[in-house]
């Protein structure tokens, strides 16, 4: 198991709550296009389980960005489950 | 709108809601009026009109057509952004979200009655009222500015018409000439604003007037970003920049538009362009509708709901919030929660706990781009930081060409979850 690992498949297990997925990612929006744009990654249909790990991996700092490491560290599990279900495409 | 699984679970829900929406009125469908059609008002309509998909009615009121974005307003005047780029209609939130876009101004509240009044005449009533008006100035700020005094002088801090005419001010102004910038007292809209403007002139006179001066006046000990700025100024434009600060007369300024002077403490300085912007108070519609408490409005902040009147809510500049800064990101990240909070009451659509976040990204010169930024949590008290982050002195190029790219990444994100 890669670092991490654990709490990832953890969030992945969990059984997502897709409206309150809904009303968290109003909080990605601001920021992420659902067109292409410059400077900042479409976020939409990504394979769920990479939303999850990049979620978890900026909450424990494992990946670095301002922004996204502080966004990160007020997310539950239940908060990332429900982001990754709503915003992206099953595995 | 495109219809995907995501909305197809909104609309289910909202459906159900239609059929036991708690405060449906015997006559229709529960109505929401919002005021101004910017970061806080634009957003605020769209999540309302798409999360009730039909089951509430939607009506945004704003004077203007075309909505010039006073955020990247300073990108215009470093020559980095045309003004067409920072212009949006509201076409799609009439057409494709059924939104009822009213341009007008709106001039009055009646909130016994529950009605907007209309300068053109007319009112239109309301079960939840949302005003996110953005700032007006305070009269008298800067003895000797008033509004007729804005050609000579202009603010440049509500976007579009003034941006131009100061871009066109600094483009005209005699070799090495005085660039002189008056900034606010706090709290203000956009704390790093005035600062970033100052960076921005000083690419475009180092490029075009290179043996220029700018001058900022200020009241203020300190400002957003302080040893960023400074370190960028020194960096990109040694020498070009002065700031007379509160304990060199900073507080003490009054302008002679006609004169093109500026008082400092008894020092009179000739200008060749004076940036006045004056101390800030809510949009009038706020202190009209007896709302405010001094010159801003409280809020609860769970769901920006007035403490006079819970019908009424208010978003962004024009509310005394707590700790977010009046930014248009701070705006659009209150209305959602508010947009969230009226549809719960409105309908039976499910409310979460209130969550903001925020982030203001300042450029300094082109490709030196930082950012300061937090999330915030709803106490009984007031909005409330939680957690922060800013850019460090020293950063590598690269570092800070990124953060200018997250800042044009951001812009069109932010003006598409306004605009749709």
């Amino acid at each position: 198991m890669t670092p991490g690992g654990d709490e990832i498949a953890g969030i992945l297990a969990l059984e997502p709550d897709l409206g309150y997925g809904a009303y968290l990612a109003s909080d990605c929006t601001s920021c992420h296009a659902d067109a292409a744009a410059e400077g900042i990654p479409r976020i939409r249909d990504l394979p769920t389980g990479t939303i999850v790990a990049a979620l978890v991996d900026y909450r424990r700092g494992a990946r670095q960005h301002q922004v996204m490491e502080t966004i990160a560290r007020r997310l539950g599990d239940e908060e990332i489950a429900a982001l990754a279900a709503f915003l992206g495409e099953a595995d | 709108m495109t219809f995907d699984r995501r909305t197809v679970i909104g609309g289910l829900a909202a459906g159900a809601a239609a059929l036991s929406a708690p405060m449906v009125m015997a006559q229709g469908v529960p109505r929401v009026v919002v005021v101004g059609g910017g970061a806080g008002g634009a957003t605020a309509a769209r999540y309302i009109a798409k999360g009730s998909q039909g089951a509430v009615s939607v009506t945004l009121i704003e004077p203007t057509r075309r909505y010039y974005t006073c955020f990247f307003s300073n990108l215009y005047l470093g020559g980095l952004r045309e003004m067409d780029s920072l212009g949006h209609d509201y076409g799609t939130l009439a057409a494709e979200y059924g939104i009822n876009v009213v341009h007008d101004w709106a001039v009055g509240v009646d909130r016994d009655a529950r009605t907007v009044s209309l300068a053109s005449g007319g009112s239109i009533p309301y079960d939840k009222l949302i005003l996110s008006p953005g700032i007006d100035f305070k009269e008298g700020a800067v003895p000797g500015w008033d509004v007729t005094a804005q050609t000579a002088m202009p603010h440049a801090y509500k976007g579009g018409t003034q941006a131009q005419l100061l871009k066109a001010q600094v483009m005209a102004m005699p070799e090495g000439g005085t660039f002189a910038i008056v900034t606010p007292p706090n709290p203000y809209r956009c704390p790093p604003g005035p600062y970033e403007r100052v960076s921005m002139v000083a690419h475009t006179l180092s490029e075009v007037n290179p043996s220029a001066k700018i001058l900022i006046v200020d009241p203020k000990e300190g400002y957003s970003k302080q040893a960023l700025f400074e370190e960028g100024w020194q960096a990109h434009y040694g020498g070009m920049i002065e700031r007379i600060g509160p304990d060199f007369g900073g507080t003490n300024v009054s302008v002679n538009p006609a004169e093109m002077t500026i008082d400092i403490d008894g020092q009179v300085e000739s200008v060749d362009v004076c940036n006045v912007i004056p101390a800030q108070q809510a949009g009038h519609i706020v202190h009209a509708a007896g709302l405010t408490d001094g010159d801003w409005a409280p809020v609860n902040a769970d769901d920006l709901s007035s403490k006079t009147d819970p019908d009424v809510h208010i978003l962004g500049d024009s509310a005394a919030q707590g700790d977010m800064p009046k930014s248009g990101f701070a705006a659009n990240s209150q209305a959602k929660v508010c947009a969230n909070a009226v549809l719960g009451a409105l309908t039976d659509a499910r409310v979460f706990p209130a969550r903001f976040s925020n982030t203001c990204w300042s450029l300094i010169a082109p490709e030196d781009g930082v950012k300061v930024g937090a999330t915030y949590e709803a106490t009984e008290e007031k909005i409330a930081s939680i957690d922060s982050f800013i850019s460090q002195p020293g950063e590598d190029a690269e570092t800070r060409a990124q953060t200018y790219q997250e800042s044009l990444g951001w812009y069109a994100a932010i003006t598409a979850d306004m605009f749709g």
